[in-house]
């Protein structure tokens, strides 16, 4: 397989010779030391395959042993360049695709980073960019060990970065150090004061002197543990100790949430007519956008989604040009009445959600009625939820302050 | 003359071939025959190939036989080989 892909390579002719001693002929050419294979009879003479180089002396062998050779087949690169020697546009686009295609890669068009979950992209890809690189840099101007030791030093969040170029991408690896342990400090004295109003279901002390008990109704800010103990209880006027006061206090506390349900509502019928506009985006020459021919957009309303997709030779290719796809596809908005049930259930389900949303993960909700209020337009509805959730917070004593009288319990 | 030279070269353990100037014949299956360290090419049919060597001629019987390759060193003849004779 290797001899005849050469052997194409430098190309060979097929050829008939046909005359009087052909066996001479065989010899004289091998005496010459002319390699000759696919050597066969035929009913004409003996065909026989050359390499061009060897044919010019067998042209003599032939003469000398009087017989004819024949050309009957070309084969081979020299063939084919010499049958297109004239198409100058043709080489000279192939030679244009291949440099072109060659100073392009010798780019860097595509960036990708990942493993960063506190560092955001673009803090990364500003920093780059001081460095040097970013999408259209040169290849050459970089170093990928560079970069990596840099953004080491510069990102305190980052333990271990790798940088590696394939091809026309950079990637970037990075693991973040875990973010430092905050330091819970013990040592201030604080007291444990209420954080919202709400009724006492448990009460945990760790430390300090716990002034309300379960079942207790407290308002916002009052004092729930106190930082400050009597040395000896018994001895009076025993100077006061400064503790940092730490409790865990459960409350149930009630939430009111308002909020209506119209009836009538638009809906979005699609009619199934889509639209897509094109464009190519340069990522060099100022990102310049290049609109490709399309019918103008007819919709009177329509949801637009936009798809970008980067055209690349191989997945470690790609090339600097960004394909954008606009899709419109169509709708009719038609209004739609809801009835009094199907607004009671969506209203659920916009109260599950809320709550989802703004209540506190930690927060238990152990209850919730939902009142609905029907007018002609819409449903009103008011939800009170019940919800059983921790209501301690530490507040800093100011030391030394005259020993604070314990406020009453209501 | 011969017998001291062909002696000379067993006690050597020379590679007769080389030494004294011998064709090699190696024949791989029904297809194939490599002539190696041959003179000339004397006849080349598709049924009959015949080949001087220093010992003499060599005749090479088969059908549709072609010669793969032709160099100065040997000749590779393939086809359906019925049979290899010397004269």
């Amino acid at each position: 397989m290797m001899l005849s892909a050469w052997q194409f390579t430098r190309g060979y002719v097929r050829i008939l010779v046909t005359g009087f001693s052909i066996e001479r002929f065989l010899n004289m050419a091998m005496f010459r030391g002319v390699y000759l294979w696919d050597v066969e009879r035929t009913e004409k003479g003996v065909e026989l395959n050359v390499s061009i180089k060897g044919f010019r002396i067998i042209l003599a062998c032939a003469k000398k042993t009087k017989c004819k050779a024949k050309v009957i087949q070309k084969n081979g690169i020299p063939f084919i360049i010499h049958r297109y020697r004239k198409r100058k546009l043709l080489v000279s686009g192939v030679l244009f695709f291949v440099v072109g295609l060659i100073a392009l890669s010798s780019f860097v068009w595509r960036i990708e980073i990942e493993g960063n979950e506190i560092l955001t992209h673009d803090a990364i890809l500003t920093f780059l960019e001081a460095e040097g690189l970013h999408t259209g840099a040169a290849k050459f101007r970089l170093s990928d060990r560079e970069i990596q030791t840099a953004m080491m030093n510069y990102f305190p969040e980052i333990s271990w970065a790798d940088v590696y170029t394939r091809g026309t991408r950079t990637t970037i690896l990075i693991s973040e150090a875990l973010p430092p342990q905050e330091i819970l400090d013990r040592q201030t004295p604080v007291h444990v004061v209420a954080s919202t109003e709400g009724l006492i279901t448990a009460i945990v002390t760790g430390a300090g002197a716990p002034l309300v008990r379960q079942n207790d109704i407290v308002r916002q800010g009052d004092l729930l543990v106190s930082g400050i103990l009597e040395l000896d209880p018994e001895m009076q006027g025993s100077p006061n100790v400064y503790v940092h006061a730490y409790a865990e206090v459960w409350a149930r506390r009630y939430h009111a949430l308002q909020f209506s349900v119209p009836f009538a509502y638009e809906e979005r019928v699609f009619t199934g007519r889509i639209l897509n506009h094109r464009a190519v985006q340069l990522l060099f020459a100022g990102n310049r956008r290049i609109n490709l021919p399309s019918s103008g957009n007819s919709f009177a309303s329509y949801d637009r989604i936009t798809m970008h997709q980067q055209i690349g030779a191989s997945g470690d290719y790609p090339l600097p040009f960004v394909l954008i796809t606009e899709r419109y596809s169509e709708f009719v908005p038609q209004t739609r009445t809801r009835t009094p049930e199907e607004a009671a259930e969506l209203a659920e389900r916009m109260v599950t959600s809320r709550l989802i949303r703004e209540f506190d993960f930690s927060i238990d909700i152990i209850g919730r009625e939902l009142t609905f209020t029907p007018t002609e337009t819409e449903l009103q509805v008011s939800a009170l939820i019940t919800t059983h959730e921790r209501i301690d917070q530490q507040v800093p004593i100011t030391v030394p302050t005259p020993t604070p009288a314990p406020s009453p319990t209501p | 003359m011969r017998g001291i030279k062909e002696r000379m070269t067993g006690l050597l353990a020379l590679p007769k071939e080389i030494a004294l100037d011998l064709p090699v014949v190696m024949a791989t299956g029904r297809g194939e025959v490599n002539v190696e360290n041959y003179k000339s090419i004397l006849e080349f049919t598709d049924e009959r190939i015949k080949v001087n060597t220093k010992d003499g001629a060599m005749t090479i019987e088969g059908e549709r036989l072609k010669l793969r390759q032709v160099t100065t060193e040997n000749v590779l003849i393939s086809g359906r080989i019925t049979g290899i004779k010397y004269s």
